[in-house]
């Protein structure tokens, strides 16, 4: 049994007009029908990094909604733990598992004191002050927050606040968090902080992440990537596997990090590139690697 | 005369409080008529109050601001007409939305600048025109509207105007790659065919590289640099070294440099670097040939 599963998931959304702005596209979109996911069919395993990829109205934010049962399926299933969403007894449970971290920090803070706002979670799970008090601490330490636990929330910037409403998941002790974009609002500064949280609550504490963003650099950070397009899986893979495929993305008109991009074109101009790059070092050691062997020969 | 100078310009919040701090430091610049700036700087760098002060939003501490060779605070009195020629969308502009309809909130502005009727319907068409909303959303309420379709929305109200400088604060933040590359063409677009001044406030060096002309780098409240966008490139370490991000590609033209290959680093786009990268494998060739 996976950590979570998901099967041939079909989800529209009855009102188009009135149910969710965000899963519009830019275009305005009356073309698109309101089926936002279409038999859709994928498994997260335990203590995995995946990020989803793709546009707006790819059905991203709605899939996201659907591993703790926000949203639940219209058609297939999707099960965490073996746990079907669909099943109201469960739901509690699903959710003590899976946390989920929205895009825009100042709509997730509720309390007036970093702390307090941590504790939040736990408190409605009806757990002791003294367990509270505890988880509220190793929360904050694992996201460099203790020392602002007494600050007021308002007063800190972009990526302190975000790294705030993971605590207060974090406190939860859940075993997968779900990210909806959560750097999109912050700056290069708050993204790598909420980056490199990420990153540890995933390796140190074994957490599995699902991380859903628009930035390259930061999906390349991931175990598997999984890029979804009108509500279907375009494609998956490790990045590498992923990236390697730059037309196909290009056709879908998704960006590639620039280290990739320049070493597709030089491949296609006869470079011997052996790996495909995901960031500039690796990038610059190929060159240097295809640029000594030209040299040789 | 430059259309903008900005002399000795300094900014400090909350003076004689605990709180006070100098957010702007003695900038000074000139920019021409038709430029299109790229700004550029960390969160409290000072470029968010600089670019306020550009239409008098915001009253220097010290230092002037001269539009068309005219300190814009010589009458305190008219300092709105300073805003109809410097127009002003902030970040997540699609928040300040509020009227009944479309065509009624880009017609706000317009309409205070005292414009007759059928000049306001002209210039709603056409600055709708140029955001590409479709004429059938005008009669929409602006709640109705997408995101992406709202923020272009709050940018034709400004557009509406006529401004003889355009001001934009992160105007592609939160939107996805695709709404992000329309967006800024249709900025480009717009700027084009007026030959207008624009300023755009980001925080993505690789998107401001593609189309301006001058980036301003702001840190801690001063002008780091302002220069050709070229010339900006050839400083990447240094800005670097200030916490900045430069693009990837500017990145990894820096490390071959330093691996000791003789490659420009003032380069920013990845077709200019594989044109670099291919030109110096021809001259190694070459070299091998004649040995």
């Amino acid at each position: 049994m996976q950590f979570i599963d998901v099967k041939d998931l079909v989800f529209a959304y009855e009102n188009y007009d009135e149910n969710d702005n965000d899963n519009k596209g830019f275009e305005g979109e009356e073309t698109q029908s309101a089926v936002v996911l279409k038999k859709l069919s994928l498994s997260v395993k335990k203590g995995e990094f995946v990020a989803l990829l793709g546009h707006n109205g790819s059905g991203k934010s709605t899939l996201a909604k659907m591993f703790n049962g926000i949203l639940q399926p219209d058609d297939g299933s999707v099960t965490v733990c073996g746990m079907d969403t669909s099943d109201d007894d469960r739901l509690l449970d699903i959710r003590k598992k899976v946390g989920l971290v929205l895009q825009n920090p100042d709509n997730q803070l509720v309390a007036s004191i970093v702390e307090e706002d941590v504790a939040f979670g736990p408190e409605n799970l009806g757990i002791e002050p003294g367990e509270i008090r505890r988880r509220v601490d190793e929360a904050l330490k694992a996201v460099d927050m203790y020392e602002y636990r007494g600050h007021a929330p308002h007063k800190l910037s972009g990526g302190q606040k975000q790294r705030v409403a993971i605590a207060g998941i974090i406190a939860m002790e859940p075993e997968c968090i779900v990210l909806d974009e959560p750097t999109a609002m912050l700056d290069p500064q708050g993204r790598k902080e909420v980056m490199d949280t990420i990153l540890k609550l995933n390796r140190e504490k074994n957490i599995t992440i699902i991380l859903i963003t628009h930035y390259m650099d930061e999906a390349a950070l991931a175990d598997r990537l999984i890029v979804l397009d009108g509500g279907e899986i375009l494609t998956q893979g490790t990045p590498r596997e992923v990236f390697t495929n730059v037309e196909l993305l290009k056709s879908h008109s998704l960006d590639v990090p620039q280290a990739t991009e320049l070493a597709y074109k030089l491949r296609s101009s006869g470079f011997k590139i052996g790996n495909t790059p995901l960031n500039a070092d690796e990038c610059v050691e190929e060159i240097v690697n295809a640029l000594t062997r030209k040299s040789v020969n | 005369m430059s259309l903008l100078e900005v002399k000795n310009l300094s900014f400090t919040y909350g003076i004689g409080t605990a709180f006070e701090k100098q957010a702007v430091k003695d900038v000074s610049l000139n920019i021409e008529q038709g430029e299109f700036i790229g700004i550029i700087g960390h969160t409290g760098s000072g470029k968010s109050t600089f670019i306020q002060t550009l239409n008098g939003l915001i009253k220097p501490t010290s230092g002037t601001v001269l539009l068309d060779g005219k300190d814009i605070w010589s009458d305190p009195k008219k300092i709105r007409r300073v805003r109809f020629k410097v127009g002003m969308v902030f970040q997540y502009p699609e928040y300040q939305l509020f009227e009944e309809t479309v065509e009624k909130d880009i017609a706000f502005g317009p309409k205070n600048m005292g414009l007759k009727e059928n000049e306001i319907k002209e210039r709603v068409k056409i600055a709708a025109r140029f955001v590409d909303l479709k004429p059938e959303l005008l009669k929409k309420s602006p709640f109705e509207l997408s995101g992406g379709e709202k923020r272009r929305a709050a940018i034709a109200g400004v557009i509406a105007m006529d401004p003889d400088i355009l001001i934009l604060d992160e105007p592609t933040a939160g939107l996805d790659p695709r709404g992000r590359d329309v967006l800024l063409s249709q900025i480009y677009a717009y700027h084009k065919s007026k030959n207008n001044t624009v300023l755009l406030v980001s925080h993505s060096m690789e998107d401001i590289s593609r189309i301006a002309d001058k980036i301003l780098v702001m840190n801690k409240g001063s002008m780091f640099a302002f220069d050709e966008t070229k010339k900006i490139f050839s400083k990447g370490e240094e800005i670097e070294k200030i916490g900045l991000q430069i693009p990837q590609i500017t990145k990894i033209m820096i490390g071959l440099s330093k691996k000791g290959y003789n490659l420009p680093t003032d380069i920013y786009s990845v077709e200019r670097a594989v044109f670099e990268i291919m030109k110096l494998r021809g001259k190694k060739l070459e070299e091998k040939a004649s040995i």
